[in-house]
């Protein structure tokens, strides 16, 4: 422990705090510019200085270690003075174009030159840099800058990416990418709130308000199951931004570019305004009540024709807990099935059920820092930088902090080009590389030193016999030696963490993958909370925890979509099937023989276009109620806007419908609701340790007619459906692509930019090639949000869980 | 009671006084003004109806939009809309004043940097709608050309203009120093 006074204040120090760590922790009030307290510390711009007694010079207090009985003082004469003098400098090129730069009122040289300084330095000097305007989403306007470089190290050292440089001399230095091109990043945005003063904005925003219009209002992120918050910036009940305000919420300040530009989808076009049904083959603008009663006629005509289990729904994963909740109730309460359920079921229900058959429990939700402190963390064919940006960002900050990094992935995703040893493994072939640690564990014979269950253990011992490194060399395509070294890394570590991620978007792990990875680290002794894989999107996690999911007998996503004629009626609550999930064909036959679809979203989708009845819905913040992201944490999510046009809250609308079937679900307001979901059982469990084999196999390789895998995922400025109605987002990515790699394309002839049809057993598509070394040979990557691409029509449903990774074959453009 | 008093009392002395000045005034100019009839020049900084003030360079309002006659306004009946333009310039789309709600303190003058709000000499405007003290853009830049124009840019420049001396801020307070454009009379 270490003593210091500052300002006549007795304090006390851990070892590695820095005077101003001291400070801030004890509000006492130090300037600064430069430091921001994610990165190094830099002491670039001086503010921060502070006199300590004995100390000739003054001193930086961000990059000058607290030590045993200094004597600091923050506020004298001399240090108003030295403050006084770094503004001035500062101010020698400042443009002072305050009035129409958007930072004023929130700029911290503004704040500074008012506390200390000179308005208006005694030196001139002016820049004439050119605001940049062609990079989307980021403004830079290189005279406001006052060099501090906070912009260029949040880019490197914690984002990881390095788009950023300061490049040039004296009055010349600006902040730009490489050879001064357009910005080509990944639209974070991390940059614009390190930077203090108006150098980087955020260019939806640019000149659209002055912070003093603005209301702030905190709510949680509709993407990904990080559970973000977000300060919205509202005027006059439009959000103009969205900021991170550090510490905040469980990402501590950081945001992704879905988070901080997408929100934007609520102002989509194909929002809906009006209930619409289907009259004659058009969709007809009519009133709630004709809708709510139309569809609770047809409903009950068709319960009590077929019984109720010919209806069936499917709920979402980013609506709230409680129309999830509701959803739940009408279905079993109101319509009398079981026959529920989301689209976790061709992902995360996979997890769910991997860790149940191996550690015995039902729910494993993850950690956001558990990556922090762990000897080797090992990511298994997962771009979690891409599908859970923030949680991606612990790993990198893992790796800074002295964890070996292993990531095993065959693209060269942001975590591969980090990581300490890169195992570019061939798609797919995950569990027999896991298989394959399992049996080097064995031969190693770890698993006498530890107590574990022997429940399995033999089988287990038979099953992985064949996954010799040899074996899992030739499958997996990863060399011997590099194989046995990452083995034994991870084997011997002192501690470790496993991650990956499995969703409906994802077709090269299944549940195989999991329970592979699970043997595995109970055979190292290590519990459910080394088995990091979070959900997929901001209330996946919630909408399992309400039931919308059969509890009973009732069909599945599989027994519903994929099993045309099984129901009659389908009622799908903020969910696209056609563009979310695989083998579109199959699905788009089953939602055609339907006789009644219901379509309950807010926006005009492609399922939705099919729909006999749409009901529209207000989207998030435009109702109330809560999220749970995938550390099972629910967080409010408040209204924070007028709702669109004539929607509803999606638990209203199902409430108001429960009533018109003749069935009251209770006098419910939000509150009674809410308490009603708190008071549900808790899930609870003990642990029970068996080994459950996993063998490998494709269900799709490769073969002399289909010769090229390909990859579905999640790019990382989108999200599922969702995201393509931002415009923002969509500025910097609306286009469909596939990825192919340089070998690939000199083999079939294609050209970067030019069209090719990729043709796999079910359909074929046609799809600009990008072609990528990101990618090796024999793969393409496809993501999956574009719904005009239909690359869903390609892929196929895997109904035991296991990965359905798709062959396909290339024809480029004749 | 004394004598005088009694005296007084009898002959009603004080009432005489009293009649004598007022007989005395029938004679003299009255002081009231016959408004309508008779109309009062306003005196220099004088808070009538609001105006933006017109750039004779562009036509255009001088205002930038940097809403601190809005952050200042303590009875916030000012709104500006902007937007970036074409040419990733700043653009005025909109500037509200609810003249209803304002108390003509003027410190909307006093703050913009740009002399780009006034407020005219004119105090006729009373009406029967609320709409129609409702000022938008258009109606603040008419209402500049109407009341303020050549004689009103004097009468601004003679009060609301700082004079560099006294109005300078206390030394070493930070204050915006913007480039006036056009300065204030153009
Ligand atoms: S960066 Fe700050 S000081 Fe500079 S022009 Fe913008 S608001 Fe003014
Ligand atoms: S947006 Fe993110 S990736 Fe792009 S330059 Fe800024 S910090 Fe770097
Ligand atoms: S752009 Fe902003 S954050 Fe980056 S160096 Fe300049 S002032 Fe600092
Ligand atoms: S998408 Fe995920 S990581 Fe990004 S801001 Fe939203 S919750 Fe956070
Ligand atoms: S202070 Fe002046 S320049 Fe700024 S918005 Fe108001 S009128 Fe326009
Ligand atoms: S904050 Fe310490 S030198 Fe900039």
């Amino acid at each position: 422990m270490i003593e210091l006074t500052i300002n006549g204040r007795k304090l006390q120090a851990r070892k590695g705090m820095t005077i101003l760590d001291v400070a801030r922790e004890n509000n006492i009030y130090i300037p600064h510019l430069c430091w921001d307290r994610r990165l190094k510390p830099y002491g670039g711009c001086r503010l921060c200085l502070v006199e300590v007694e004995g100390q000739r010079k003054l001193m930086a207090s961000c990059s000058s270690p607290a030590e045993n009985g200094m004597v600091v003082h923050t506020d004298t004469p001399a240090l108003r003075k030295a403050r006084k003098t770094v503004l001035e400098l500062l101010l020698v090129h400042h443009p002072l174009d305050c009035p129409i730069c958007d930072k004023a009122g929130e700029c911290s040289l503004q704040d500074l030159a008012y506390k200390y300084g000179p308005s208006q330095s005694r030196f001139y000097g002016e820049r004439k840099h050119d605001p940049e305007a062609t990079s989307p989403l980021i403004d830079r306007n290189p005279n406001r800058c006052i060099l501090c470089g906070r912009c260029v190290r949040v880019c490197w050292e914690h984002q990881g990416v390095g788009a950023i440089n300061l490049i040039g001399r004296g009055f010349k230095t600006k902040v730009s990418p490489a050879f001064e091109e357009t910005l080509d990043c990944e639209f974070c945005g991390q940059c614009i709130d390190a930077c203090p003063v108006g150098a980087l904005g955020a260019k939806p925003y640019k000149y659209r308000a002055r912070a003093w219009f603005l209301e702030s209002r905190d709510s949680i992120c509709p993407y990904c199951a990080v559970g973000c918050t977000l300060t919205l910036d509202v005027r006059e009940g439009r959000i103009l931004r969205v900021r991170g305000v550090d510490g905040k919420g469980v990402n501590r300040g950081d945001l992704c570019g879905k988070g901080r530009f997408g929100f934007d989808f609520i102002y989509g076009d194909s929002r809906l305004t009006s209930p619409l049904i289907r009259t004659d083959g058009e969709l007809k603008e009519v009133s709630w009540e004709e809708a709510l009663h139309y569809v609770a006629g047809r409903l009950k005509a068709i319960k009590e024709e077929h019984g109720p289990d010919a209806i069936g729904a499917i709920g979402s994963p980013r609506t709230t807990l409680e129309d999830n909740y509701m959803l739940a109730r009408f279905m079993r309460e109101a319509v009398g099935t079981d026959n529920l359920d989301t689209s976790a079921r061709l992902g995360y229900a996979w997890v769910l059920k991997g860790v149940e058959e191996t550690y015995g429990i039902r729910l494993n939700p993850v950690r956001l820092d558990s990556p922090v402190g762990k000897d080797a963390v090992l990511v298994i064919e997962s771009d979690i930088t891409s599908t859970h940006p923030i949680f991606g960002l612990k790993f990198l900050e893992a790796k800074l902090n002295g964890s070996r990094l292993l990531v095993v992935e065959p693209r060269k995703t942001k975590l591969a080009r980090h990581a300490s040893a890169w195992l570019r493994i061939r798609p797919g072939t995950s569990t027999a590389f896991l298989n394959g640690l399992v049996r080097y564990a064995l031969a190693g014979g770890v698993h006498l030193k530890k107590e574990i269950t022997t429940e399995g253990l033999e089988e287990l011992q038979e099953s992985v016999k064949d996954y010799t490194p040899q074996r899992v060399s030739e499958m997996t395509g990863i060399a011997e030696d590099d194989f046995t070294e990452a083995a034994r890394e991870f084997i011997t570590a002192e501690s470790r963490l496993l991650a990956m991620t499995v969703s409906a978007a994802e077709n090269q792990k299944g549940i195989e993958t999991v329970r592979a990875a699970a043997n595995l680290l109970m055979l190292l002794g290590e519990g459910p909370e080394a088995l990091q894989i979070p959900a997929d999107y901001s209330n996946t996690y919630g909408a399992w925890l309400m039931g919308v999911r059969p509890l009973g007998k009732g069909r599945d996503l599989y027994g519903m979509l994929y099993s045309p004629g099984a129901v009659r009626a389908l009622y799908v609550m903020g969910e696209d099937p056609l563009v979310t999930m695989p083998d579109a064909d199959r699905i788009e036959e089953a939602l055609k023989g339907l006789d009644l679809l219901i379509v309950q979203d807010i926006r005009m989708s492609e399922t939705a276009k099919l729909a006999d009845v749409i009901l529209p819905a207000a989207s998030w913040a435009e109702k109330e109620g809560t999220f749970m992201n995938a550390e099972g944490l629910p967080q409010p999510v408040p209204k924070v806007v007028a709702a669109t046009g004539d929607s509803i809250a999606d638990w209203m609308i199902l409430r108001n419908l429960a009533r018109l079937m003749g069935h009251d679900l209770g006098s419910m307001d939000l509150e009674t609701l809410q308490d009603e979901i708190s008071g549900l059982p808790p899930e609870t469990g003990t642990q029970r340790w068996r080994f459950a084999p996993s063998d490998w196999r494709l269900k799709e390789g490769p073969d002399a007619e289909y010769p090229v895998v390909l990859v579905t995922g999640n790019i990382m400025q989108h999200s599922g459906a969702l995201s393509v109605m931002s415009k923002s987002l969509s500025h910097v990515l609306s286009d469909a692509f596939v990825q192919i790699s340089p070998e690939d394309a000199a083999k079939f002839g294609v050209e970067d930019g030019g069209f090719i049809r990729i043709v796999s057993r079910r359909d074929s598509v046609f799809i600009k090639a990008r072609v990528s070394d990101e990618i090796p040979e024999g793969m393409l990557f496809v993501p999956v949000h574009f719904a005009h691409a239909r690359v869903n029509a390609l892929t196929f449903a895997s109904p035991d869980g296991t990965a359905h990774l798709t062959a396909v074959r290339l024809e480029p453009k004749a | 009671m004394t004598l005088k008093d009694v005296i007084r009392k009898v002959f009603l002395v004080e009432i005489v006084k009293g009649m004598a000045l007022t007989f005395s005034r029938l004679f003299t100019r009255p002081v009231t003004r016959r408004y309508p009839k008779e109309k009062r020049p306003a005196e220099p900084g004088f808070r009538g109806l609001h105006a933006l003030v017109r750039n004779p360079a562009t036509g255009d309002a001088k205002c930038v939009g940097c809403g601190l006659c809005a952050a200042v306004c303590p009875s916030r009946c000012i709104n500006v809309y902007t937007s970036e333009g074409p040419e990733h310039q700043k653009v005025v789309d909109g500037y509200e004043i609810e003249v209803l709600r304002c108390v003509f303190c003027a410190l909307c003058v006093e703050a913009c940097p740009y002399g780009a709000i006034a407020l005219t000499p004119h105090y006729e405007y009373a009406d029967y709608s609320r709409e129609a003290l409702f000022m938008t853009k258009e109606r603040l830049l008419d209402n500049w050309d109407r009341y303020m124009g050549e004689e009103g840019l004097r009468y601004f420049d003679s009060f609301w203009n700082p004079k560099e001396a006294h109005f300078k801020p206390p030394r070493g307070q930070a204050m915006f120093k913007g480039r006036i454009i056009g300065g204030f009379s153009g």
